[in-house]
């Protein structure tokens, strides 16, 4: 035994499938101990209450008749609406898991475009150039110290309780932290004499920005993108809970009020597991496309 | 008499008060390898980043191919001693970077993306061949990182050359490496020398002028055609450095034998003009290679 004492593949993937099997063994065991004191609990469901949750959250109900249900796996469908007249009207019945999914990796989609994109273009320049470095650094260096969440009242007034909020929150959250470490890849990566060797072999200003800055801590920005996730998605979720009306925030509020926990946990695992699969694909483009980065 | 690459005309260079260039002048003709030595601090880097364009000296001028020279352009090429090549390029596309970068525009590579994946064909053949000339060709397909200093020095090397700059500027370009792959890149550079007299030969014009700055004596007698001086002890040192050795050097012909007497003598000589604090003499005195070089055509006339 050693610090850091390498280990192989195997016993990782071993320790980590122990980990996870752990994880499900204390669930159970709680799940059991509640459900001993009151059979009917819904706060801790057991492995059935879970399956009913998650086929609640994933069926649409094809029947008018609401008294007698008729669920279905369905993304979504188109119920006729009738009041008693000849047209027939439509409704789009989307199931949660659907609706929730799309409102909120759309919204997510949108803001952490629109952070990346700026951050990008914002870090690189102040890194470059220190005049607007020193413009730019006060106000982002305030900036990442306020938690978004805390001015929500000031996004009301401004962009309204619309899609708009959803990305200007994931904006005021991310862009000032992506936009450092942005600037400080470039001025920590870059070095004079790569920027002086790029003018002595015909570079312009653009090239320079492009064929060297940008390609050299492309990696770095990518790093970066994997350090955000997980706070686009608190402020993301946050704001859902509070103002959104779908939305993966929005059903763990309702649902959590219900006490109807089995959707909760479903939506817990939804978000942890694409959260992950994320993070991998950003690793495995990093990989890919940087292979002289390294691990 | 060939043609005048790079001339430095009373160069001075000071921060606040204090003098690093004094009065610094030296004319380079095309196809001179030169030697820059002197002691640790006189000022060889800021006269090196004065002549690459990147800090312009506070007064004189810097002349390439006759035009005032004041910031890094592709007239003159720089290989640095710790490579700084782009991590995330092949050697080949290391060596290609300069004609994609000098040759084409961004626009160009987008809109006229056909013509430029042709371009880019005849770029890389051109790179191989420059990989060659290093004895790199076995490796052009690999990244710096998995390449060891000093091939990633040759490649530095090769990505500079192939610009053809009118001037390349090596800066302590071996200070990083071992002994014996020192060696074998002093001997490429003898090689480029050699190339230049053929060429000279058959009245071309000689492909490579470089200056090469080193703290190495024995490395600079070895490499350069002509051995310059930088130094702050001289009569007139309380102003900054300035050139103060400037002679012929005993240059080597690959696989010639060395003239171990000679070299010696001129090392002394060199030591004791440019290293030696306790020197008072004039700036002057150890500045011969003009008129060295003038004789030289003299006789050469005479003997016609």
């Amino acid at each position: 035994m050693r610090i850091r004492k390498p280990i192989n593949k195997k016993t990782r993937f071993v320790l980590g499938f122990i980990s996870i099997l752990s994880c499900i063994g204390f669930y159970s065991v709680v799940s059991w101990r509640q459900h001993v004191k009151n059979p009917l609990d819904t706060t801790v469901p057991n492995f059935s209450q879970l399956i009913e949750g998650i086929s609640e959250a994933c069926t649409v109900n094809i029947s008018s008749d609401y008294d007698h249900p008729d669920r279905k796996f369905l993304w979504g469908y188109k119920q006729e609406i009738n009041f008693g007249t000849n047209k027939s009207e439509y409704k789009l019945v989307e199931s949660w898991l659907y609706a929730d999914f799309k409102a909120t990796y759309g919204r997510f989609i949108k803001g952490v475009s629109l952070s990346i994109f700026l951050s990008i273009i914002v870090g690189m320049l102040a890194g470059s150039f220190p005049k607007l470095d020193a413009f730019i650094r006060p106000v982002t260096a305030f900036q990442s110290f306020v938690p978004p969440t805390a001015a929500l009242a000031i996004f009301f007034i401004l962009v309204g309780t619309g899609e708009n909020l959803y990305m200007a929150i994931i904006l005021f959250g991310v862009f000032p932290s992506l936009t450092q470490s942005i600037f400080y890849a470039v001025t920590k990566d870059i070095e004079d004499y790569e920027i002086d060797k790029f003018y002595t072999l015909g570079a312009s200003h653009f090239e320079v920005m492009y064929e060297l800055v940008f390609l050299k801590i492309f990696p770095r920005i990518l790093g970066s993108i994997r350090l955000a996730i997980g706070p686009v998605m608190v402020y993301l979720i946050a704001t859902e809970w509070l103002v959104a009306d779908v939305g993966f925030g929005y059903t763990l509020k309702i649902q959590s009020r219900k006490l109807n926990m089995a959707p909760v946990y479903f939506y817990l695992i939804l978000l942890g597991t694409s959260g992950y699969l994320l993070d991998w694909s950003i690793l495995t483009i990093r990989r890919k496309f940087c292979s002289w980065f390294g691990e | 008499m060939t043609r005048t690459v790079l001339e430095i005309k009373n160069v001075k260079h000071n921060f606040g008060s204090n003098y690093v260039l004094n009065d610094v002048n030296l004319k380079i003709s095309e196809g001179q390898i030169i030697s820059l030595v002197g002691p640790s601090g006189c000022g060889k880097s800021t006269l090196l980043k004065a002549i690459l364009g990147t800090h312009p000296p506070n007064s004189g001028q810097i002349l390439v191919d006759n035009e005032i020279h004041n910031s890094p352009t592709r007239n003159v090429g720089i290989v640095y001693q710790h490579y700084h090549l782009p991590p995330f390029l092949t050697a080949r596309e290391n060596v290609a970077l300069g004609l994609k970068l000098d040759e084409t525009s961004t626009p160009y590579r987008i809109f006229k993306f056909f013509e430029w994946r042709k371009l880019k064909k005849q770029h890389l053949e051109k790179a191989t061949a420059f990989l060659e000339k290093v004895n790199l060709s076995k490796y052009a397909d690999l990244y710096p990182h998995e390449l060891s200093g000093g091939m990633r020095q040759r490649v530095a090397i090769a990505q500079a050359i192939i610009m053809r700059p009118s001037v390349l500027l090596l800066d302590e370009p071996f200070g990083a490496l071992d002994e014996q792959t020192r060696e074998n890149l002093q001997e490429m550079l003898l090689s480029f020398y050699q190339e230049n007299i053929e060429a000279e030969k058959e009245g071309d014009v000689p492909p490579y002028t470089i200056l090469i700055v080193t703290h190495e004596l024995t490395e600079a007698l070895i490499v350069g055609s002509r051995v310059v001086g930088l130094s702050q002890f001289h009569s007139d040192g309380i102003n900054g450095a300035s050139i103060v050795f400037d002679e012929q050097a005993p240059i080597f012909e690959p696989g010639f034998d060395r003239n171990l007497i000679e070299f010696n003598k001129q090392k002394d000589r060199l030591r004791h003009s440019v290293f030696d604090p306790n020197v008072n003499q004039h700036r002057d005195k150890f500045i011969s290679y003009w008129k060295d070089y003038q004789h030289e055509q003299e006789q050469k006339e005479i003997l016609k």
